[in-house]
């Protein structure tokens, strides 16, 4: 590629790193929502602990269990491949998947899955390098990448790599397991307030990959804070323009926040962003304390949701859908009062131009 | 001067478009022909096909994570930026990418 030099940033190995991490969680995505909404509807359907007793049973909400629970199997072989794919191309993908089944087999849940994908990353892009006689070229990605690939790197992770990330996954869970309820508030709250910080920048994507790991591991509750907090900032923003008025808010900015109320309901938070960007630092503390609220007490009162993604049309497969909605409305409430409140009213005779107005999806 | 463009982001269902609507109004105020393939959740959409590719100018990627079929831009001058800078920033990107095509 005729690459133009960039005069201010230059693409980094932890560049490279990251949005290699990021396709991996691209492709994730859909699997782990999917996975989450099956076994929702499933539990709807079955009782709450139909997975408790799936071989006592035959109907069709076991079925729709199955379906969930292996769907749910495949997300961190999912996230594992697709990080390789991204770093070596299609060599990367087969190896990639055996990791994050193997991630699973030695209980190094989410992280296993990401640490063995880099690694098999890396480990095919070395491999790539080596110059081989032209007879055996062909043989090289459909023989030699996957077995040399998977023998070595599997077997690293098996007796070396995966023994720490194994210890820190069972340490993570007990801790989890063992917070106590102020300390549960305060990890919400931090969930919370990353969340609604940056709104689908790296500080929330940071935020929401340490969830959706320890979804992907069983832990629900600190789903329902993420999901539950990300759907407060939208709500509120567009509560802050009612309540402010035209005193303070520009005739656009009333229009948009008409869509605001839907997106908060769809839990799309990017709907803040032409906010954030006019005036960054009062959005961000509405936004951040509504979302802290939330999360805390998401977490505090133990709300779980299996689904990661989904907003409203999710709330019914959560294990307390009327806290789940009175958590949401509070939240928004909050981020809502105190950003009419911060927000500076419009100068006398301002007139809007066409420059003002950031059009939003 | 004709100007291509691929945004992608890692859920893919706002970003990318803000992105690739964002590239467009802009190079449209400044007067260019400009055609972005956004690679989102639903994949790829308004792809640049082999005639795109042959009266093409320049390209600009705005993505965060690693976009399909980058190889069809290796002859020419591309510019790679992260999906949130063409949010904020399209005008700065495509001056970027003018003055380095002069």
């Amino acid at each position: 590629m005729a690459e133009i030099k960039r005069k201010t940033k230059k693409k980094s190995q932890g560049a490279f790193l990251r949005d290699s991490i990021m396709t991996g969680i691209s492709y994730m995505i859909p699997v782990i929502v999917g996975a989450g909404v099956i076994q929702a509807i499933a539990k709807a359907m079955g009782g709450y602990d139909i997975g408790n007793h799936m071989d006592q049973i035959d109907t069709l909400a076991k079925a729709i269990m199955l379906l969930g629970q292996n769907m749910m199997n495949y997300v961190v072989p999912v996230i594992a491949a697709f990080i390789a794919y991204a770093m070596a191309d299609k060599p990367g993908l087969a190896p990639g998947f055996v990791m994050g089944a193997l991630a699973g087999a030695i209980n190094t849940g989410f992280v296993g899955g990401v640490v063995g994908g880099i690694m098999v990353g890396y480990f095919v892009l070395m491999l790539k390098k080596i110059k081989v006689p032209k007879a055996i070229q062909g043989i090289m990605p459909i023989l030699v990448y996957p077995v040399v690939t998977t023998l070595v790197c599997g077997l690293l992770m098996y007796y070396v790599v995966g023994r720490p990330i194994s210890w820190f996954m069972a340490w993570i869970t007990s801790g989890l397991m063992a917070l106590s309820g102020g300390s549960r508030f305060v990890l919400g709250a931090v969930i919370g307030a990353m969340i609604c910080l940056d709104h689908g920048g790296p500080i929330n994507k940071t935020a929401a990959l340490f969830v959706n790991g320890l979804n992907a591991d069983g832990f629900l509750i600190p789903t329902s804070a993420k999901m539950c907090a990300g759907m407060t900032s939208p709500l509120g923003i567009g509560l802050a323009c009612f309540i402010g008025g035209k005193k303070k808010f520009t005739e656009s900015e009333r229009e948009q926040a008409k869509s605001l109320f839907i997106l908060s309901c769809c839990y799309v938070q990017e709907g803040v962003i032409p906010f954030l960007m006019k005036d960054p630092v009062r959005v961000a503390i509405s936004c951040c304390t509504g979302g802290a609220i939330t999360g805390g007490l998401c977490m505090m009162l133990g709300l779980e949701s299996p689904a990661v993604h989904g907003g409203a049309f999710v709330i019914a497969m959560t294990s307390n859908p009327l806290l789940f909605i009175g958590l949401w409305l509070l939240g928004g409430c909050i981020t809502g009062v105190l950003y009419a409140l911060l927000r500076k009213p419009l100068p006398e005779g301002y007139e809007e131009s066409e420059e003002d107005i950031v059009s939003i999806i | 001067m004709y100007i291509l463009g691929v945004t992608s982001c890692p859920v893919g269902i706002a970003h990318t478009y803000m992105a690739a609507s964002n590239l467009e109004k802009t190079a449209k105020k400044k007067g260019l022909e400009i055609k972005i393939e956004t690679q989102g959740a639903a994949g790829v959409e308004n792809e640049i096909t082999k005639e795109d590719l042959k009266r093409a100018d320049g390209v600009i990627i705005a993505s965060d994570v690693r976009i399909k079929n980058a190889e069809r831009f290796d002859d020419l001058p591309t510019l790679t930026v992260g999906v949130s800078e063409a949010i904020k920033d399209a005008e700065g990107i495509i001056k970027e990418l003018l003055e380095a095509l002069e």
